[in-house]
């Protein structure tokens, strides 16, 4: 049983507006999975479900083989959670509300608690209205890390961060993945899905439109290629060719896997000379995803 | 933009104001009509002026009385200060609410960066409360007019109403640049209310202080005398002082960042150790809120106490007097039925603290920590009761402070009944108990109602209850109030079957709000 999450055919109806419709999701034990998609596609949704916090229309999550409504107490033993917005308590110190999060969870006087604030140079003595938007977040972190939590649970969970601590934030995730954490991380920040997911799945409209490795991805977004030919290249019947631009023998395109092949045929007919084919960047694939009126 | 601004301003402002008006209203009118009845003939008017402007207590009570052989004058004499205590309270928790309160919640940040000068947002509010209290004020002049208690008496008494809201609104914009949090600023500020009628209290209490009253705007309403001598200038010297309080707060506002108050919340302990269960930790958010409505009955459990003594001393020399307080308080003892009567007036406040406790569910839910809580392995109920715990435990807070207070105050005092106070402070318990209970069911069934309502249902029952025989309310309608099954204690026993209904009732709702709030989505709205 090497399945953490399994969420089947999820819906989630807020009156008429349909947040989620049929998501399903797989994440499995000890990957970190990113979790995609443009705003008010169903992420958040999705997460609070799995939290119990929202009950959905119909169908249903188990985690670690429990449900996530029926077995919440149990579960939440098991997770780490930093929500998407941190909200504090005015009256009590960032120190405080850690530790109240920790206790919780029945953990008191964590060693971790201490190395973590230091990290993230948080300072805990300051009253929860004080704190920027960045330090809320730094508080829930430190909450969620404290943990040695089988699933951390992390929506957007850089926002607010600067760069520095941002790489704190990574390590804290590589050391998560090392110790064998399952992570789900919900966000917008292409570099850090790069770096730390191993899998990604891009959600839309409230629905799971595409899953896999970042390379299988890759694979399914337009490469840009770039050829001077001796004679002009008869592209007529390249399948997936896009923004094409012929200017005599220089030819600027874009081409879907598909259609490779047949194009660099094409361009060898034509003589290549010069050619040069860039995979698509991280943003392309994802613009593709999420431009919702491209479908 | 400033007119968006205003127009925002003014949508929210309506339904609430055409609330509280339609509360003085009714109230007005149901004075000023009952007087007719009470007092029919011309002797029964005079033995009331004498008896009325004879005793301290009375007056320390209700006020200086003016002419009270008009209907107009025995009405502002008779609510008057309690019309001015209702007026303040709306002008203070709604500027505080549209100031404070939208700041708090990050609201202000797009309208402090945008075009607007930086006051903007605080004046439109303060001028959109300032037409609210008019309003207010309208409404009890309307209702003086409508009785045939007009002239420019009825004027002058509602422009005072007006007045004394706008000079409490005037306050809670200062109060607002003073704390961060919108709940200490509205403290702040109904603190302020309080000492204005501690003050007046003071000056009416004994001859020989009458100039104290000019310190405090529930004193002005016998400065202008209405239908007797009619001075406008209390009323124009309450508006000076809404513009002083009001030049005060945009000062203030000009020299604090956004978000922060004047009173910078200090560093605090870098952890804890005692907040471990949920429990401890709603016990711990609502402890500010305890203390402050705990040390303000208190106050006011002492000021009864000792006024009832005073009563006490009075029995038997007046009946006319004796017949007065007994319209209050019921039947009996007279000091008894004072007491009875007073903290009657109190046991809502207890009320309040424990309807408080059970609300902060909600402020927890909306303020998004509900979603940090609920993710840690906490049973909803669990979460959902702790805040149940504490509401009543604060309402045990409360009624002890106001209890031991007031026993203080009277075992000082020869002819004192400590015990008696002790006896009208609990007695409050178990409506208390009641509607905790309500409004956890409707946190459970109707959250975005539930605060409103919540509080609203125990104030208007309350008052239905306690100006009910003014009022003529239908018997069929006021059974249905559970203050209609508290007894005036001490001037009544003990209503054990009443407080078992009242408990076992309140047991029942928080047990379906719990479930309730087990089954239901997190509303963070």
């Amino acid at each position: 049983m090497d399945t953490a999450i399994a969420a089947r055919e999820l819906t989630k109806d807020y009156g008429r507006r349909r947040a989620l419709d049929r998501l399903t999701l797989e994440v499995r034990r000890g990957e970190v999975y990113g979790f995609l998609g443009p705003n008010g596609a169903g992420k958040t949704t999705t997460l609070r479900i799995l939290l119990d916090l929202l009950r959905p229309t119909s169908g249903r999550v188990t985690v670690f083989g429990l449900d996530a409504q029926r077995d919440a107490v149990a579960l939440h033993r098991r997770i780490a959670y930093v929500p998407g917005d941190v909200a504090l308590w005015p009256q009590l110190t960032g120190g405080q509300a850690i530790d109240a999060l920790l206790a919780l969870h029945g953990v008191r006087g964590s060693r971790r608690r201490d190395e973590l604030i230091e990290a993230f140079r948080l300072d805990p003595t300051i009253r929860g209205r004080a704190y920027s938007k960045g330090n809320r977040q730094k508080v829930a972190l430190v909450a969620a890390f404290a943990l040695d939590a089988d699933l951390l649970v992390l929506d957007e969970p850089t926002s607010g961060l600067d760069p520095l601590m941002e790489a704190v934030f990574r390590d804290c995730l590589e050391r998560a993945r090392d110790g064998g954490q399952t992570v789900l991380l919900s966000s917008h920040i292409l570099g850090e899905v790069e770096t730390v997911c191993d899998r990604v799945g891009i959600v839309r409209e409230g629905r799971l439109v595409e899953e896999g490795t970042l390379d299988d991805l890759r694979h399914l977004s337009a490469s840009t290629v770039e050829a001077t030919t001796a004679v002009p290249p008869d592209l007529t019947g390249i399948p997936g060719l896009a923004d094409v631009s012929l200017d005599g023998t220089r030819l600027t395109c874009r081409v879907a896997p598909e259609g490779l092949a047949s194009l660099l045929a094409a361009l060898s007919r034509a003589g290549v000379r010069a050619l040069t084919s860039r995979p698509p960047s991280l943003e392309e694939v994802f613009l593709r995803y999420y431009d919702t009126a491209a479908s | 933009m400033t007119g968006v601004l205003a127009r925002l301003v003014w949508r929210r402002l309506q339904l609430r104001t055409a609330l509280w008006a339609l509360g003085l209203l009714v109230l007005t009118s149901a004075v000023v009509t009952s007087y007719q009845r009470l007092y029919p003939a011309p002797a029964d008017r005079a033995g009331l002026t004498a008896s009325a402007a004879a005793n301290a207590s009375f007056r320390a009570l209700l006020g200086v009385p003016g002419d009270l052989s008009t209907p107009g004058g025995y009405t502002a004499w008779r609510v008057g200060v309690f019309l001015g205590v209702l007026a303040g309270l709306y002008g203070l928790l709604t500027v505080v609410a549209f100031t404070r309160g939208e700041e708090e919640a990050g609201r202000w940040e797009l309208i402090w960066a945008g075009t607007l000068r930086r006051h903007a947002p605080l004046l439109v509010t303060l001028l959109g409360v300032a037409s609210g209290c008019v309003v207010l004020g309208g409404a009890v002049s309307g209702a003086l007019l409508a009785a045939g208690a007009g002239g420019r008496g009825a004027v002058l008494v509602g422009a005072w109403v007006a007045v004394v809201g706008l000079d409490f609104a005037a306050a809670g914009t200062v109060t607002a640049q003073l704390a961060a949090a919108r709940r200490a600023a509205s403290a702040l500020a109904g603190a302020a209310l309080g000492l204005a009628y501690l003050v007046r209290m003071a000056a009416d209490g004994a001859h020989g202080r009458a100039w104290l009253a000019w310190a405090s705007p529930l004193g002005w309403l016998e400065k202008v005398d209405a239908y007797r001598a009619d001075n406008a200038g209390p009323v124009l010297l309450g508006g000076v002082v809404a513009v002083v309080l009001f030049a005060v707060a945009f000062v203030l506002e000009g020299n604090r960042d956004l978000g922060a108050g004047l009173w910078h919340t200090g560093a605090g302990p870098a952890g804890t150790r005692w907040i471990r269960t949920p429990e401890l930790l709603a016990f711990r958010v609502y402890a500010g809120s305890v203390l402050g409505w705990a040390a303000g009955v208190a106050v006011l459990g002492a000021v009864v106490a000792a006024i009832a003594v005073d009563v006490g001393d009075f029995v038997g020399q007046d009946p006319q007097t004796a017949r007065l307080i007994a319209r209050f308080g019921g039947s009996g003892d007279l000091a008894r039925a004072y007491l009875g009567g007073s903290f009657q007036f109190i046991g809502v406040l207890v009320v309040v603290v424990a309807v408080g406790g059970v609300l902060r569910i909600r402020a927890e839910e909306i303020g998004g920590r509900a979603e940090a809580v609920l993710a840690q392995p906490v049973r909803r109920t669990r979460w959902a009761a702790a805040y149940l715990l504490a509401g009543l435990g604060g309402a045990v807070c409360a009624a002890a402070a106001a209890g031991l207070a007031g026993a203080g105050t009277a075992a000082a005092r020869p002819g004192g009944d400590p015990a008696g106070v002790l006896a009208a402070a609990a007695n409050a318990l178990p409506a208390a108990l009641c509607f905790a209970g309500l409004a956890c069911a409707l946190v459970g069934f109707l959250p975005r109602r539930a605060t409103v309502v919540g509080l609203a249902v125990p104030v208007v029952l309350f008052l239905l209850d306690y100006f009910g025989r003014l009022l003529e309310v239908p018997g069929a309608v006021l059974t249905v109030s559970p203050f209609h099954h508290v007894a005036t204690v001490p001037a009544e026993g003990f209503d054990l079957p009443g407080a078992v209904a009242l408990a076992v009732a309140g047991v029942v709702l928080a047990a379906l709000g719990l479930v309730g709030v087990q089954r239901r989505d997190l509303v963070p709205a």
